[in-house]
């Protein structure tokens, strides 16, 4: 008979509600993620076990305590840091939402979590979280490139031809705002500032445009000439508060610092990333790379701007250290 | 007188018999028996004279005397007196007379005297006759034949016979005594005997006594060997070599003739060539049906495999003598060499490239594919912004589409298969020439900011303000539902279009019609609303044209070179002859100075063109025709399309520098599109700003990689 392993296991949780001892606890080898679990619910004395999952060294335990130290040849004298969280389980498809068109974009209103969708065919549409239509408009004859809720009754869309719409959702419709007049390339992306009053847009005329929501308006005639009919068309119309350049290739995505309203990250086809000051409307920082960024997002956490680009490759950079981004 | 003549015939018979040994012999007898043999000699004379006495009296009586007084000389040679050693006694020098010496003596012939004797007398010359005198004396004295005249004395000596003999013997290269005896035993004066008494006094030197130096040496040396190991001692010489070896060891036929090529070896029977092969190897009926209809040389055995029970019942072979003749024939006719195998390296052979990791950027994967098309895409361009492509299918529509996100934005029909497409590279206008049939169309695809399709519909207004239409070429306004498709202006040739090239500033373009001889290339000029022929000629079937990028040059590449024409003095200005069949395509450098040449021999040609009229490089790694090549705008980088479906991308760096050579390395292949109908990639293009390329293929679609 061999005798049991144990080894000693400390548990450690980011989440305050699940406090524990730090003081070591001998734990049998064989035991793996639910044994763990059991003993985590008699720690905690919770009368409904919570299901919990545990990380070591960052990555999850899918094997039992044996296999694993086997695995990483690690020693059963020492400690072993534990650190669990709540189980959770991988998200499943609820319903889905069929469109005629390409979508180019979807946007979650914050409070009654409409989905808002801008799509090739020129529609923005906004649809309720069961499925259901709820209201759709079109005014320009071009792709919709990118939309945005401004906030929960307001949302603002950009075309491939230049032109940015700005709708209010009143009930169930879409009633146009104003639409934003400017930029001399496609709309491609839009990004909605923390504290509401202002947004700017990213364009392929290599400039970023910021607008200010809360000034009113000209009307301006904005016929179409080349439409046959010579209708006129009184539309407000507003012209941009700042007008950003320095890419030097077509801007394909921004985005506000959560936490900063007077600082935006930009990505572009000119494989840079720079940071803005909108109060001196100036780029502080540029860094580089060899690839053109399609998609860039930012993490309010670590502070760590992410970039998708075109060879499928993803990259983190950090704006504090102006570095090389590190590929993933 | 008679007694005298019989004389001489006697003289002369006897001369010739002269036996020196005969006479040598009785000398050496008579010498032998000096002492007592005399009388009896004498007595055999006289008895032999007595015998002869009654036959010729006078004549044996002459010869006696001439006998008896050889006799005497002989007797008086050997018989030679002792010399008594006493002053006077050689007398050797009495005999001369004259004292003059050796010299010329032709210096006394104006002189009666011929010299002096002993005591300084003149010796006056002998009398001398003439010629006639001579002769007579000659033909009198019976020893003339053996006289010598002796200029010194100035008289005739007559020589006895034993200095005849002396004479006879110096001829016949012998030594001229007769008793000198070359070969006498040598007396041992130094030998190796030990003598009581030695000629030589002298000590026995000091280096018999003391050890040999050299020989210490030598044990030096091969003790030294024995200490490093060199030597090994008592160890037997493994190598023996034999002492007797095969002679008939090595007879095989390759070393009888030299340079010998053994025939190729027959490929040994298999299996199936058996009287009686396992049933496996049988062929089924299906498949005897599949080799009767075979084509005889695409069958693989020119034999039906059958079973036999016993090998008697093996028929005969028909085909036997007729496939001993093919054998003998191909031995016969096949040309054999010896394969030189070249000791190299084959490493260092190959030219030292730089890593394609190290010239990054170049496009490796496949990002977006374009798929809207019902057939074939033959050609596509991209506009100068790197925003939309136009393509055109032959399933008669011209498309746009978005290049970030792969999107068809807009579809024109056309009425007959567009040919090619091409965006003008103005960025202030926003134009695309399109070829279909005999039509070029103008499309304004309006999708530029407000600002560029205002300029562009200014150009077309002023190109119609211009138009004048007088040459075969006529410019046409299109319907209005045509114009509502962004159609501009209509421009209708002669014959059908297949390739078109703008000029750089936008404003000009050449169209090429290759069946429209002298009318095959056509430049049109948009903003004066005219088209102008610049060739008078026929320059060949004309595959494509390309204006230089920076001069007024107009590269023309016909079916099999490439003429350089400056458009500015009407000259040609070059002409590059690639060496190939077939021009399929042609792109230029963005620096002006280095071309490519795709072509249907499944080539690529590189040329310098400050260099020379033949291509710098050739590329030959596509295995099907090559169908476009493409420079990248600002990337060293170019690619090329084939009909194998591929897409090469090559680095070709062009240096500033004049004397370095273009740098070309081959990057990647990137498997592009799907043949079909024996058709692949139709033509690839670069992305104006970033290192993507962009390929349109038979399989319906056009592909990025990035």
């Amino acid at each position: 008979m061999t005798e049991e392993r144990k080894v000693q296991v400390s548990f450690y949780s980011r989440q305050s509600k699940y406090a524990v001892t730090d003081a070591p606890i001998l734990v049998p080898t064989k035991l793996k993620r639910f044994g763990l679990s059991e003993i985590i619910n008699h720690l905690l004395g919770l009368d409904d076990p919570i299901p919990f999952d545990f990380i070591i060294n960052g990555k999850f335990l899918r094997v039992s305590l044996d296999n694993y130290l086997n695995a990483h040849s690690l020693s059963t004298e020492n400690t072993l840091k534990i650190e669990f969280v709540e189980l959770s389980l991988p998200p499943s498809e609820s319903s889905t939402i069929i469109q005629d068109d390409w979508i180019s974009s979807v946007k979650i209103q914050k409070s009654n979590t409409h989905i808002l969708t801008g799509s090739f065919d020129s529609y923005v549409r906004i649809w309720t979280q069961s499925g259901s239509l709820l209201t759709s408009t079109a005014d320009g004859d071009s792709p919709i490139k990118c939309v945005e809720w401004l906030n929960d009754e307001t949302v603002v869309a950009g075309n491939l031809q230049r032109e940015i719409y700005v709708y209010d959702l009143d009930g169930e419709s879409l009633n146009l705002s104003y639409t934003c007049i400017g930029h001399e390339g496609g709309i491609e992306s839009i990004a909605n500032s923390p504290n509401k009053d202002h947004f700017a847009t990213a364009s392929w005329d290599k400039t970023i445009r910021l607008w200010s929501h809360l000034e009113d308006g000209e009307a301006v005639n904005v016929a179409k000439k080349s439409k046959k009919k010579q209708k006129t068309n009184f539309q407000t119309v507003k012209n941009h508060k700042i007008c950003l350049e320095g890419h030097s290739g077509a801007v394909s995505s921004i985005k506000f610092d959560p936490h900063d309203a007077n600082t935006l990250y930009s990505g572009s086809w000119d494989h840079s990333v720079r940071v803005w000051d909108l109060n001196e409307e100036l780029n502080t920082t540029t860094m580089n790379c060899e690839k053109v960024i399609g998609c860039m997002g930012y993490l309010p956490e670590s502070k760590v701007i992410m970039t998708g680009h075109v060879d499928g490759s993803i990259r983190l950079w950090d704006p504090r250290t102006k570095g090389n981004p590190h590929l993933i | 007188m008679g007694k005298r003549k019989n004389l001489k015939e006697v003289e002369e018979e006897e001369f010739p018999e002269i036996d020196i040994n005969e006479e040598f012999d009785e000398g050496d007898i008579e010498s032998e028996d000096e002492a007592t043999g005399d009388e009896k000699e004498y007595k055999d004379v006289d008895d032999q004279v007595e015998d002869l006495d009654t036959e010729v009296d006078s004549q044996a009586s002459d010869i006696y005397e001439d006998f008896e007084e050889k006799r005497v000389r002989v007797l008086r040679r050997k018989q030679l007196p002792e010399i008594d050693p006493v002053y006077d006694s050689d007398t050797s020098d009495e005999e001369l007379h004259n004292t003059v010496g050796n010299i010329p003596m032709e210096w006394y012939n104006d002189y009666p005297h011929i010299g002096y004797d002993v005591n300084g007398n003149k010796i006056m010359r002998p009398a001398q006759g003439d010629d006639l005198d001579k002769f007579l004396s000659t033909m009198d004295d019976k020893n003339a034949w053996r006289s010598v005249y002796d200029k010194l004395e100035g008289k005739n000596i007559v020589l006895n016979k034993e200095e005849l003999e002396m004479l006879k013997r110096i001829q016949q290269h012998q030594f001229p005594e007769t008793m000198y005896d070359p070969y006498e035993p040598t007396v041992e004066w130094f030998s190796g005997n030990t003598e009581v008494m030695p000629l030589s006094g002298a000590h026995e030197p000091k280096r018999r006594f003391i050890p040999s130096k050299l020989e210490a040496s030598k044990i030096m040396k091969i003790a030294k060997a024995i200490r490093a190991g060199l030597i090994v001692p008592g160890k037997k010489k493994t190598a023996d070599k034999p002492k007797f070896y095969d002679i008939w060891s090595n007879t095989g036929e390759e070393n009888t003739l030299k340079n010998h090529i053994p025939a190729p070896k027959l490929k040994l029977p298999e299996h199936n060539e058996s009287y009686n092969p396992p049933s496996e190897y049988l062929l089924t009926k299906g498949e005897e049906k599949e080799w009767e209809e075979m084509d005889p040389e695409d069958r693989p055995h020119n034999f039906l495999p059958k079973k036999h029970s016993t090998l008697r019942h093996v028929g005969a072979y028909k085909r036997f003598i007729q496939e001993r003749f093919e054998r003998c024939l191909d031995l016969y006719l096949c040309p054999r060499t010896i394969k030189q195998k070249l000791d190299i390296d084959p490493e260092s052979l190959i030219p030292k490239l730089p890593s394609p990791k190290d010239l990054k950027p170049f496009p490796t994967k496949l990002s977006i594919t374009y798929k809207g098309h019902s057939a074939k895409v033959r050609s596509f361009s991209l506009d100068p912004t790197g925003q939309w492509i136009v393509s055109c299918g032959d399933d008669k529509t011209v498309r746009i589409w978005e290049i970030a996100t792969g999107r068809n934005l807009k579809t024109v029909k056309v009425d007959e298969i567009p040919m090619a497409a091409a965006w003008s590279p103005s960025k202030s206008v926003s134009l695309i020439a399109v070829a279909t049939g005999e039509k070029v169309i103008l499309l304004n695809p309006g999708l530029a900011s407000q600002e560029v399709t205002e300029t562009t519909e200014q150009v077309i207004a002023t190109a119609w303000e211009n138009v004048k239409n007088t040459g075969a070429v006529k410019w046409e306004k299109p319907t209005a539902a045509e114009i509502s498709n962004g159609h501009s202006i209509h421009i209708v040739l002669p014959k059908a279009v297949t390739s078109i090239a703008w000029h750089r500033r936008g404003d000009y373009f050449a169209t090429v019609s290759p069946d429209a001889n002298s009318a095959a290339v056509q430049i049109h000029q948009i903003s004066k609303g005219s088209t102008q022929n610049p060739f008078k000629k026929s320059k060949g079937l004309v595959q494509k044209v390309i204006f230089h990028p920076t001069k007024p040059f107009l590269f023309v590449a016909t079916q099999r070179s490439v003429k350089v024409y400056n458009l500015v003095k009407q000259e040609l200005v070059k002409k590059l002859m690639p060496g190939c069949k077939w021009i399929s395509s042609i792109d230029i450098h963005p620096a002006g100075d280095n071309l490519i040449i795709g072509t249907y021999d499944k080539r690529i040609h590189w040329f310098d063109m400050d260099l020379s009229a033949k291509p710098y490089k050739t590329l030959r790694y596509h295995k099907e025709a090559v169908r476009q090549v493409a420079y990248h705008k600002r990337y060293p980088l170019f690619a090329s399309s084939s009909d194998d479906g591929s897409v090469l991308l090559f680095h070709g760096m062009v240096y500033n520098d004049l004397m370095q050579n273009p740098l070309i390395v081959p990057l990647k292949t990137l498997s592009a599109h799907e043949r079909v109908e024996s058709l692949g990639a139709l033509d690839c293009q670069w992305h104006p700003i970033q290192p993507w390329i962009f390929s349109s293929g038979a399989d319906n679609t056009i592909k990025m990689f990035v």
